[in-house]
């Protein structure tokens, strides 16, 4: 008897601990159907956020920025990352275990104090508010998490495989095209995957970083959300939640999650 | 004709030296085979001449020409790795093909050569299969397949067979020993495992701790071992430190130590104080009923062990006192059970002084 | 035994000489590095230090003096621990839960995963949301609570900030508390030990690493949160972080907001390296 009570308070306290956590989402969604915007309980359902979000210039035209840098960021980090790895992973290097460590000094870093520090620097190049500083400042930003997973991946090769190759007569290079890198594939999916979402979604780093011209969605949903609230701002929501949602289950497809935790 | 040259070849890892000073020649079509305990130093040999080490100080050379400075890629040396190291992310034909690719074969031919030498280990059409559907055997010649479809002048083998059930061992040593014949290749062959050593080997090499004990043909380790180690790791021996009592021109008189039993050798002893008497245990003869004679004590079974193709026996000697018998180790077909009173006779002849 | 090194590496560095060509394919992420880091990082840390051209701690005096910042930091270390203390006890309870009571792990470690990855600013929008007038949750607490007001309160602060860092939590407690040995527990259960003995005596010591790692990031990133204190906070519940965005405006105050952020550095670090060592020394003597 006892035993029932207890599974089921189990499943209710772990439950109650899940909701918790979507619950902002879920009332996301519904808001961005609800014709009455905010308030509860909703009269019908309603397209007219959807419809006023893609009417809005600044909006999409944010989308697509985002879109695009977390492009950019991951077409320009995994090479790095990459071939960092690939360095980092030889054994001989003096103090390599420290280089791996001090890669990763930018995770302890407030954000606040990344982004200001980069609003300082930039303006003394002359790059303030421009989109190349905002791809800088995701790659730095992004670097630590892509050389977990990445570095992880590597080191997790048996390197008898790769000596098999160079015995068959591979070079280096060819070793690495056609041994090393297929092998990693998963990582490199799930580290470009994660490197676009961390680039899409980041908020305070990335407000240092805009200027007037160059917005990304997620700092102009904060703006809206500062200013004047628009249910407008839940289709957008909806829309980055599914869109989040879906990158993160492909990833899962092809590389389990605990694995890039990173924790 | 002389293929493979090690010459003085030393590798230190900081303060380990791996591999002490060692030079031989394994020649052509040889069936070379390195064994000796772990950490003696023949995988570092196998790395060394394959090219993933560069010798601290000597030279390898293949076919005359020193190899020593050159990438593994560019030896015509090809490797079996132990646990096989095949590509997961590619078939099985073109893990075997990469070779060929790797070496700018004309991609013409490069279907055909894998044919062949999937038929040559035995497992002819499973170009498209993937190695993790594959059983240990299969991929163990699919490695082999894939390394010799190069045709290279030697051929590595990391102890390929240890990972392998005995009767897939006994029967993949049968199967390499042809592939060698058939293919003319050289192949230097690592194990620990002594049985497969002597089996295979044209020459075999015993390595202990980084230098080489001795090199020759199996019969000639085996029987006629150089020293204690060679005598007791090649199989089961009986070996004993001894002292010189009394020796003329054909025999030498021997006390063994904490023993007061007294062996004949038909060898002449060496210089030094104490020398080492060593005898097979094939070579110990047991009967019920023997006539007296050199070598020959009543002695008692200790303890029997059935090895399935033979028996072992444990058999004590009494000596003057309670404390100073002596036991040997033989073989024999016959069965006694311990306790039994057994005559025992060596043949001085076959009581060697290493 | 044998050190592996890769052939080509080998005798490129035979070759070459040294570790030059680790180096060189190090060097691309390294320069980019320093570029995009370490000097920025640097030109603030100066900007703190340096006032006039000369080295001095004005900045930080004027920090640990003016009650405005004190109350900010102040205000800061207490929403940070009231949140700590909150995330810490239900991330460890669905953690426990996804570990040792759950029938599908793989699941659950996914829907966590992807609140996590949905952007903050969205979450944050959903508690806005449901703390405004006319929400959910004004319908469904109003037999309790007479005067709505949880916006623009600390309280909504907390919430914001255990919605942001209880993913985190969770990914930490599970990721140690898979690493302990199901065979302990029930060996401890078939000595005699009752469910709740097992748990108290057995697996909640060897969770302590979870436990301290995961509180001391929590605190960490609750200390330097920006966005839950920014828009669930209003004009007068600010901490750190949003003190330092609001001094970015006037080039004059970088030297405040430069100090600010050195002195929030420091102290998350602090937390995050000490805690870690404290748990990794602890370790050795710990059994996993």
């Amino acid at each position: 008897m006892s035993g029932r009570i207890e599974r089921l308070a189990w499943r209710l306290a772990a439950g109650g601990v899940l909701l918790f956590l979507f619950f902002p989402l879920l009332l996301v969604i519904v808001i961005s159907f609800n014709p009455d915007g905010f308030v509860f309980p909703p009269s019908g359902v309603s397209l007219e956020w959807y419809a006023s979000m893609l009417n809005d210039s600044a909006l999409i035209n944010a989308f697509l920025l985002s879109v695009g840098l977390g492009i950019g960021t991951a077409v320009i980090t995994l090479p790095l990352v990459i071939l960092a790895s690939v360095g980092l992973r030889n054994e001989g290097l003096p103090g390599q275990q420290y280089l791996e460590n001090v890669f990763l000094f930018p995770l302890m870093v407030p954000e606040v104090v990344l982004g200001f520090a980069l609003l300082i620097y930039f303006s003394s190049l002359g790059l303030t508010g421009s989109t190349v500083g905002i791809v800088f400042g995701h790659i730095m930003f992004t670097t630590p998490f892509a050389l977990q997973t990445i570095l992880a991946a590597m080191k997790g090769i048996d390197t008898d495989i790769e000596d098999a190759a160079h015995d068959l007569g591979a070079g280096s290079l060819q070793t690495l095209a056609y041994v090393t890198l297929p092998m990693i594939k998963p990582a490199i999916i799930a580290g470009a995957g994660y490197v676009f979402i961390l680039s899409f979604t980041n908020v305070t780093m990335t407000l240092f970083l805009v200027g007037s011209g160059t917005v990304t969605i997620p700092v102009e949903i904060y703006q809206y959300i500062s200013f004047s609230i628009d249910p407008t701002v839940a289709a957008v929501g909806a829309v980055l939640i599914i869109v989040s949602t879906s990158v993160v289950v492909y990833m899962d497809r092809v590389f389990s999650v605990q694995e890039i935790s990173g924790f | 004709m002389s293929n493979i040259t090690l010459d003085s070849v030393t590798k230190e890892f900081g303060d380990l030296t791996a591999v002490d000073d060692v030079s031989y020649i394994i020649n052509d079509d040889e069936f070379f085979v390195i064994v000796g305990p772990s950490g003696c130093g023949k995988s570092t040999s196998l790395r060394l001449i394959a090219g993933f080490e560069t010798p601290t100080s000597g030279s390898i050379s293949l076919k005359g020409e020193p190899i020593g400075h050159l990438a593994p890629e560019d030896r015509d040396i090809r490797m079996v790795f132990q646990n096989y190291a095949l590509f997961p992310h590619m078939s099985v034909g073109e893990n075997i093909a990469f070779g060929l690719k790797m070496n700018n074969v004309d991609p013409e031919t490069h279907d055909s050569r894998v044919a062949d030498v999937l038929d040559l280990v035995g497992l002819p059409d499973i170009e498209d299969s993937y190695p993790e559907t594959l059983s240990g055997g299969q991929q163990q010649r699919i490695a082999l397949a894939r390394a010799l479809v190069l045709e290279p002048d030697v051929l590595l083998l990391d102890e390929p067979l240890s990972n392998l059930d005995k009767n897939l061992r006994d029967r993949m040593q049968v199967e390499l020993k042809r592939i060698q014949r058939e293919t003319g290749v050289t192949a230097i062959h690592v194990t620990h495992n002594q049985e497969e050593a002597l089996s295979l080997a044209d020459q075999v090499c015993v390595m202990n701790d980084g230098v080489i004990e001795q090199i020759g043909p199996p019969e000639e380790v085996y029987y006629r071992p150089r020293n204690r180690f060679v005598a007791d790791f090649l199989g089961d021996s009986n070996t004993f430190s001894a002292t010189v009592l009394n020796a003329d021109s054909d025999t030498t008189e021997l006390g063994v130590a904490d023993s007061s039993v007294r062996l004949v050798s038909g060898a002449e002893p060496s210089d030094s104080d104490t020398q080492t008497a060593f005898f097979r245990p094939e070579h110990v003869g047991m009967a019920e009923q023997s006539p007296d004679g050199t070598n020959t004590f009543d002695a008692t079974v200790a303890s029997r062990l059935f090895t399935g193709d033979k028996i072992r026996y444990q058999l004590d000697i009494p000596g003057e006192t309670d404390a100073d018998g002596l036991t040997l180790t033989a073989f024999s077909d016959s069965q006694w059970e311990a306790g039994q009173p057994v005559r025992v006779r060596v043949p001085p002849e076959q009581v060697l002084l290493l | 035994m044998s050190s592996r090194s890769y052939a080509g590496i080998d005798r490129l560095r035979s070759v070459v000489g040294g570790d030059t060509s680790s180096l060189v394919l190090l060097l691309p992420l390294v320069v980019a590095f320093t570029a995009l880091f370490i000097v920025p990082v640097g030109q603030l840390f100066s900007r703190a230090f340096l006032v006039d051209g000369t080295i001095s701690l004005a900045n930080f005096r004027e920090i640990f003096s003016t009650g405005l910042y004190i109350d900010v930091i102040v205000r800061t270390v207490r929403i940070s621990a009231l949140t700590t203390a909150i995330t810490m006890v239900s991330g460890y309870l669905l953690a426990y839960y996804i570990v040792f009571r759950s029938s599908n792990k793989r699941l659950l470690l996914l829907l966590v995963f992807v609140t996590m990855m949905v952007d903050l600013v969205i979450r944050i929008f959903g508690w806005v949301v449901a703390f405004s007038s006319g929400s959910i949750l004004e319908i469904l607490t109003s037999p309790f609570v007479e005067d709505f007001s949880i916006l623009f309160s600390e309280t909504a602060i907390v919430i914001g900030l255990v919605q942001f860092t209880l993913p985190f939590m969770i990914f930490v407690t599970v990721g140690v508390l898979s690493n302990i040995d199901d065979s302990l527990v029930e060996a401890a259960r078939d000595l005699g030990a009752t469910r709740a003995q097992a748990f108290l005596r057995l697996t909640l010591p060897l969770s302590m690493n979870a436990i301290i790692v995961g509180g001391s990031l929590v605190f960490a990133l609750s200390m330097s949160s920006f966005v839950s204190p920014q828009l669930l906070g209003g004009g007068r519940n600010r901490m750190i972080a949003n003190t330092i965005f609001s001094l970015i405006g006037n080039s004059g105050e970088w030297g405040i907001a430069a100090a600010l952020g050195f002195t929030l550095l420091v102290t998350t670090a602090s937390i995050l390296v000490i805690f870690i060592a404290i748990v990794t020394a602890l370790l050795g003597s710990d059994r996993p």
